[in-house]
């Protein structure tokens, strides 16, 4: 090459360095987005092999059914391609950390050769009771504290453990946990939390649970040679693993054959021994019952006896009573006599009186009388010695009344004497009537009288015998009363010597019953002492049977291969990596072909542009090669340092970013970084290819004209009317300046075409950018606004009680707004490149659906049956399965029966699945024990404060707000945006470099343009107007047909982009379609901004100057 | 005070360490409603005159007065103004907006300024009625010229400048233009200066000022007007 024509190159790259950085920018982000996510995966990869190699991860792990012994591992360890063999044990165990939460973890031992530590901090243990525990869950300041096995675990658990805790000594990392799943267990949550590594002597273990293999194998790991050796190898070492475990089967079998023999020996004899003690015994108890025979009949007898006696007395006392009553009557009878005598006697002397008196009665009226009849006497005898005075007195008074002379003293004297008289001799006649009636009456009383003394004497007589016969009985009842009181007083001593007989005879037969008593409880000892023997018999020969059956039923050991393949984290990786070379697959494409026409239309304005000088050099005999070199050296050389600064920055910033991103998974070491020719000679070709190849077109093109006509300018391109004029009623409306700019719009097809595929690109990437974040942020909203609609999860560590939910009830009535109780477990769902871990929902009864929505596209899915589960939609996929399939859950080692997939359900975070208890207990073999609630609280109730006062109730083992796992979720989301904010960077860099160049390229080639608008009295901001509304027009173009590109960007990464925990919902929101068309409108404006600078800088000189 | 006034004006360039005097102390005034051609030698300085006259320049010291406005006060955005409102250009190389049609390419101007003439109108009077909806590509070299002066005289400027608006023409064609624009000043009364390296023209002026290495060399009344018709170079 001339010197000339070299200095021609650099001084033309000098002067027109901005066009020429414009192509080494576009193949540099081109090659730096190509090469850089081509090798972010075989980086990761690279990064993954070292870790696993440095770390010594195993090949093989042998698990057994007999477990293994010391000498069985020194057994595998000799076998051919084993390069290091080592035992290790394992336990589950229910850790409560300083908050009181409870959690578990899986505590190992630690293996010398192989899954060697990574010490993050502190040290490795030194002692049996220190511990290391995982970096990704404790933090440094739990070095120095203690791990205490809780108190909550079973014993079975606590006996596996030599210590009841652990000092830790550090944190680390192992290489059997690649990524954050630490897989499920059977105690507590059924979620493993983190793992502790604990010295082998740590343990309480009889035998190694498993075989740690590292095998002689030379292949990487994640390579499909790799598995081929392993795959290769692994039967044969489950052969000889297993014949190495059968040795102890066999030994192991001998002894138990002679243990039984020696128990069934020692049997028979104890059996005869006791046997012939029982015989004893029950001769004993005969004698014992003779005995108790003769004594009862002893005292049969003597019952008679008395008896009898007991008779006899009765009888005499009857005797007695019938005397005794006898004599009584007799006495009262005699009682009864003498009263009567005495009232007799009583009556005689009464009479007697009365008749004495009577007597004086009569004596004293006859002495009445006679004086009576003296004094009538004496009357007579006076009456008729008046009676010649009355006779006289008479005469005179007759005399008198004749003469009527009666009124003197003389009638009235004699008159009294004649009344006088004849009153006496009346009185005197009727006293003489009166004495002879007396004297009638004495003589009758006197005859009376005479008789009654006569009766009173013949009484006398009478009573006097009476009493002599009374007294003489008197004496005979005497007698007889002192015979029966005699009697009595033999009867009641014959009594009390009877009462004697029945208390010796009562004692007698106490005694018998006591001995009968003794006697039964002898039997019954005896009978009891048989039966327990039978029994003692009966089980040691069952014992014996049993035993026999067991070593008749006991399995051959056998040995299981497993492979790295079953390690979650290991088979995780080789997935999880592969998703960013997918991604590759688009995007550098498309920053490829921008990049070609971006050096197409800049070498085409640039051959434009030295058109004369072209003309010259060919006028002056160079060839059309030569010139042709020079275009394809100045394009080339931007294009090859391009693809240079490109390849290095991008195969180190995109594998650093997205190992960033991938940090929160697999954040086991850095990134290695990994140098790969081939790419960086494909990346170069391709660069070539854009700069070279679309130079060479257009240049040729050029060349191909004559030499003179090439030094004439060329005509501007013509001015053409646009199809928009023709719809004059839009044109009309259209301000003049506005026309200019559409009609310029459409001048340079080829440059509108690279401004519009630039811009949409651009657009394109920024929406997929922002659409990735929104896919993914939004997943935490709708995932805990719409589908896990409870805001506290609070699990037991037994069965939530009435009483408890009374309680809770009590407290938070108001503030909780819907609950659940149910059963939540984990489970394993194996599939073929792996195995997820589920979170297994169980209930009786449909309240869950108040806490889940189990919905799909907006459509309630129904309850399953029996038999059938709900899975969610990621599990779906990962399984590939449909409404109606089946598939298998496996709980620890335990495959379930194969369930029906009822319905799928959207979910975007973990896995879910939800069976009803009936299901539960019949397809997992385990009782349903609901031991979590969920709550839905109203909005303003304080999650906090219900969940403390939840997990300060008894049993509370997990309390978790949902608040908190959306942050958590949240967090895990974040590192997704190391790759959006990369997208965006990528999407800002090719807006500016292609508005930079088309600026360019427009402002020069329109420089003599835009001087005579300014000539013409433009003011500045008219002058860039009138360019820039050309490229904002452009830019909304672009950014119109960038929007579907957009959309079917997004959806593509989308589908590459699946992380783990997470899957995402396909969508772009609203404000993000603003944010993108505002992002790219403001890369526009920006590049307008320093353009207009560049149009202000232009001399208004320029119109003057004649055309080149 | 003349309608243009041009004091000492003194207009040095410089180009890295090198300074071009472009200008030396150059003072004369035009009339209102003259035609005045400056005459001058390849680099003697006629278009440094022109860019400071027409406010795409500024002179280094010096006062300019147009209209008894003094232009050489203007900053920059009143330099646009005044372009804008005063000033009518002509140039040698047209510099049609390729992408405007004829009647467009006078709309451009007519529509920055506050008091345009029609575009229509000022088009028919160049005589190019019937071409006005054609690209600069579809015109010959003097019609785009005419295209050009109609675009000047639409924006009805004060003072319209032409520089060697006969250059690129052949002759028939660049006397049918100074025609234009002799009619255009006679017309209107339209100050109208013609930038030219050709002394012929100087017959057609009412008044000539010679240009020399910077300096005014003469600045006279021309006596004797010709019609443009009759000269001859």
């Amino acid at each position: 090459m001339k010197r000339a024509f070299r200095k021609n190159i650099f001084r033309t790259i000098k002067k027109s360095l901005g066009r020429y950085m414009a192509i080494f920018a576009i193949i540099a982000l081109g090659v730096g987005f190509f090469s850089g996510l081509k090798s972010s995966k075989p980086a990761m990869m690279k990064t993954g092999q070292e870790y696993v190699r440095e770390q010594n991860l195993y090949d093989y792990r042998l698990i057994s059914t007999w477990g293994f012994d010391e000498d069985e591992v020194e057994a595998i360890k000799a076998l051919s391609g084993v390069q290091a063999a080592e035992g290790a044990v394992s336990e589950d165990f229910i850790y409560i950390n300083e908050e009181g939460v409870e959690n578990c973890l899986k505590a190992l031992s630690i293996t010398e050769d192989v899954n060697f530590l990574t010490v993050e901090a502190g040290r490795l243990p030194e002692e049996a009771n220190e511990c290391v525990v995982d970096a990704a869950l404790f933090s440094e300041s739990i070095i120095g504290q203690e791990i205490v096995i809780a108190s909550q675990n079973a014993q079975e658990t606590r006996d596996s453990f030599a210590y009841e805790s652990y000092t830790v000594t550090g944190l680390a990392r192992s290489p059997l946990y690649l990524n954050m799943e630490r897989g499920t267990t059977t105690i507590g949550s059924g979620r493993i939390t983190a793992f502790v590594f604990i010295p082998l002597e740590g343990f309480s273990y009889e035998y190694y649970e498993e075989v740690y293999v590292d095998a002689d194998i030379t292949e990487e790991a994640f390579t499909d040679a790799y598995e081929e050796m392993i795959e290769a190898r692994a039967d044969s070492l489950e052969e000889e693993s297993t014949a190495i475990v059968e040795v102890r089967y066999q030994q192991e079998i001998a002894d138990a054959q002679e243990e039984i023999a020696q128990g069934q020996e020692d049997l028979d004899s104890e059996e005869a021994d006791a046997r012939q003690e029982l015989a004893d015994a029950k001769a004993e108890l005969e004698d014992g019952q003779q005995q108790l025979a003769d004594g009862q009949q002893e005292l049969a007898d003597g019952e008679q006896t008395l008896a009898e006696k007991k008779q006899e007395l009765e009888n005499g006392e009857q005797e007695l009573l019938e005397g005794e009553e006898a004599l009584t009557q007799a006495e009262s009878d005699f009682a009864a006599g003498e009263a009567e005598l005495e009232a007799a006697e009583a009556a005689f002397a009464q009479e007697e009186a009365n008749l004495t008196q009577a007597e004086a009665q009569y004596q004293q009226g006859l002495a009445d009388y006679e004086a009576g009849l003296l004094r009538y006497q004496t009357g007579k005898d006076q009456l008729e010695a008046n009676r010649e005075g009355y006779k006289q007195a008479k005469a005179a008074m007759e005399q008198m009344e004749e003469a009527g002379n009666t009124d003197n003293s003389d009638y009235t004297t004699a008159k009294t004497v004649v009344e006088t008289f004849e009153a006496n001799e009346a009185e005197l006649a009727a006293a003489k009537t009166q004495l002879d009636g007396t004297k009638a009456v004495l003589d009758s009383s006197f005859a009376q009288l005479t008789e009654g003394r006569q009766q009173l004497e013949a009484s006398r007589t009478l009573l006097a015998q009476s009493r002599q016969e009374l007294e003489s009985n008197r004496a005979v009842l005497a007698e007889n009363r002192a015979q029966l009181n005699a009697s009595r007083a033999q009867i009641e001593e014959g009594k009390s010597q009877l009462a004697d007989a029945e208390a010796e005879l009562a004692d007698a037969r106490q005694e018998i019953a006591d001995s009968e008593q003794e006697l039964s409880d002898g039997w019954t000892e005896y009978e009891d002492g048989l039966a327990e023997l039978d029994t003692k018999i009966a089980d040691a020969r069952e014992e014996l049977n049993n035993a026999r059956q067991e070593l008749a039923d006991l399995e051959t050991p056998e040995v299981y291969v497993l492979d790295r393949s079953t390690n979650v984290g290991y088979a995780s990786y080789e997935g999880d990596v592969s998703i960013v070379e997918a991604v590759a697959k688009i995007f550098p494409a498309f920053f490829f072909l921008i990049a070609a026409l971006v050096c197409s239309t800049t070498m085409t304005r640039m051959v434009d542009d030295e058109r004369t000088q072209i003309g010259t050099l060919r006028a002056l005999g160079y060839t059309k090669s030569a010139i042709l070199t020079k275009y394809m050296i100045y394009s080339g050389s931007a294009a090859v340092f391009g693809a240079c600064v490109g390849y290095v920055l991008g195969t180190r910033l995109f594998p650093l970013a997205i190992w960033t991103a991938y940090g929160m998974l697999y954040g086991f070491s850095d990134i290695i970084l990994v140098d790969d020719f081939l790419l960086f000679l494909f990346s170069l070709l391709v660069s070539l290819l854009c700069s070279v190849g679309t130079t060479f077109l257009s240049c040729r093109m050029e060349l191909s004209h004559a030499p003179a006509q090439l030094i004439r300018p060329k005509a501007p391109a013509a001015g053409k009317r646009i199809l928009l004029e023709r719809i004059t009623f839009i044109w009309k409306r259209l301000k003049f300046l506005h026309k200019v700019s559409a009609r310029n719009v459409f001048r340079y097809k080829k440059r509108m075409f690279m401004m519009i595929l630039g811009i949409a690109g651009c657009m394109a990437l920024v929406m997929a950018g922002f659409g990735i974040n929104d896919s993914i942020s939004n997943i935490v909203n709708d995932q805990y606004d719409n589908i896990l609609v409870y805001d506290i999860s609070a699990t037991y560590s037994q069965a939530v009680t009435e009483d408890a939910l009374q309680e809770i009830e009590e407290q938070f009535g108001q503030e909780i707004t819907h609950q659940a109780v149910l059963m939540e477990t984990s489970v394993d769902a194996p599939y073929d490149g792996g195995v997820k871990t589920v979170t297994l929902m169980v209930s009786e009864d449909e309240s869950i659906r108040e806490c889940v929505n189990f919905q799909l596209n907006g459509e309630t899915v129904d309850v399953p049956e029996t038999g059938e589960i709900l899975i969610d939609k990621r599990l779906a996929e990962i399984y590939g399965v449909e409404i109606g399939d089946e598939i298998v859950l496996r709980t620890g080692e335990v495959e379930t029966e194969p369930l029906t997939v009822a319905g799928i359900f959207e979910n975007y975070t973990y896995y879910y699945a939800y069976v009803t208890a009936e299901t539960y207990e019949q397809y997992f073999g385990e009782p349903f024990e609901p031991r979590t609630i969920y709550m839905a609280l109203s909005e303003d109730a304080d999650h906090y404060q219900v969940a403390s006062y939840l997990s300060d109730m008894d049993n509370a083992s997990n309390i978790s707000v949902i608040e908190d796992m959306r942050v958590r979720v949240s967090n895990t989301m974040e590192s997704m945006n190391y790759i959006v904010a990369l997208i965006i960077l990528c999407a800002a860099a090719l807006a500016f470099i292609v508005l930079f160049n088309l600026g360019n390229i427009n402002i020069s080639e329109r420089i003599r343009e835009i001087a005579t608008l300014k000539v013409l009295g433009f003011y500045p901001r008219e002058a860039g107007a009138y360019v820039f509304r050309e490229s904002m027009v452009l830019s909304i173009m672009g950014i119109v047909v960038g929007i579907p590109l957009g959309i079917l960007l997004h959806r593509f990464v989308m589908l590459q982009i699946k992380i783990d925990m997470v899957s995402p919902d396909i969508k772009i929101l609203p404000l993000s379609y603003l944010y993108s068309v505002l992002l790219v409108l403001a890369f526009t404006v920006c590049v307008d901004l320093i353009m207009r600078r560049k149009i202000n800088r232009i001399n208004m000189a320029e119109s003057l100057k004649s055309i080149e | 005070m003349a309608f243009i006034d041009v004091q000492k004006v003194n207009k040095i360039y410089h180009s890295g360490d090198v300074e071009v005097h472009a200008l030396k102390d150059a003072s004369f005034q035009v009339e209102k409603g003259e035609i005045c051609v400056i005459v001058g030698q390849s680099g003697a300085g006629k278009t440094t005159l022109l860019n400071i006259l027409g406010g795409m320049d500024t002179a280094t010291s010096g006062k300019i007065f147009l209209d008894g406005v003094e232009v050489s006060a203007f900053r920059k955005k009143q330099l646009a103004a005044y372009r804008r409102n005063d000033i009518g250009f002509v140039f040698q190389f047209y510099n049609l907006i390729p992408n405007l049609t004829a009647l467009e390419n006078v709309e451009l101007a007519s529509q920055l300024c506050k008091d345009p003439l029609d575009p229509e109108e000022v088009l028919s009077e160049v005589g190019l009625k019937e071409r006005r909806n054609n690209f600069p590509a579809q015109l010959s070299g003097g019609e785009q010229q005419r295209v050009a002066i109609a675009r000047a005289l639409a924006k009805n400027p004060k003072l319209l400048l032409c520089d060697e608006p006969t250059g690129a023409l052949d002759y028939q064609t660049g006397k049918a233009i100074l025609k234009l624009l002799q009619d255009a000043s006679r017309g209107s009364g339209m100050t109208v200066l013609i930038i030219t390296h050709n002394s012929a023209l100087t017959a057609m002026a009412d008044r000539v000022i010679r240009v020399k290495s910077g300096t005014i060399a003469d600045q006279r009344l021309n006596e004797k007007i010709v019609p443009v018709e009759q000269i001859e170079w």
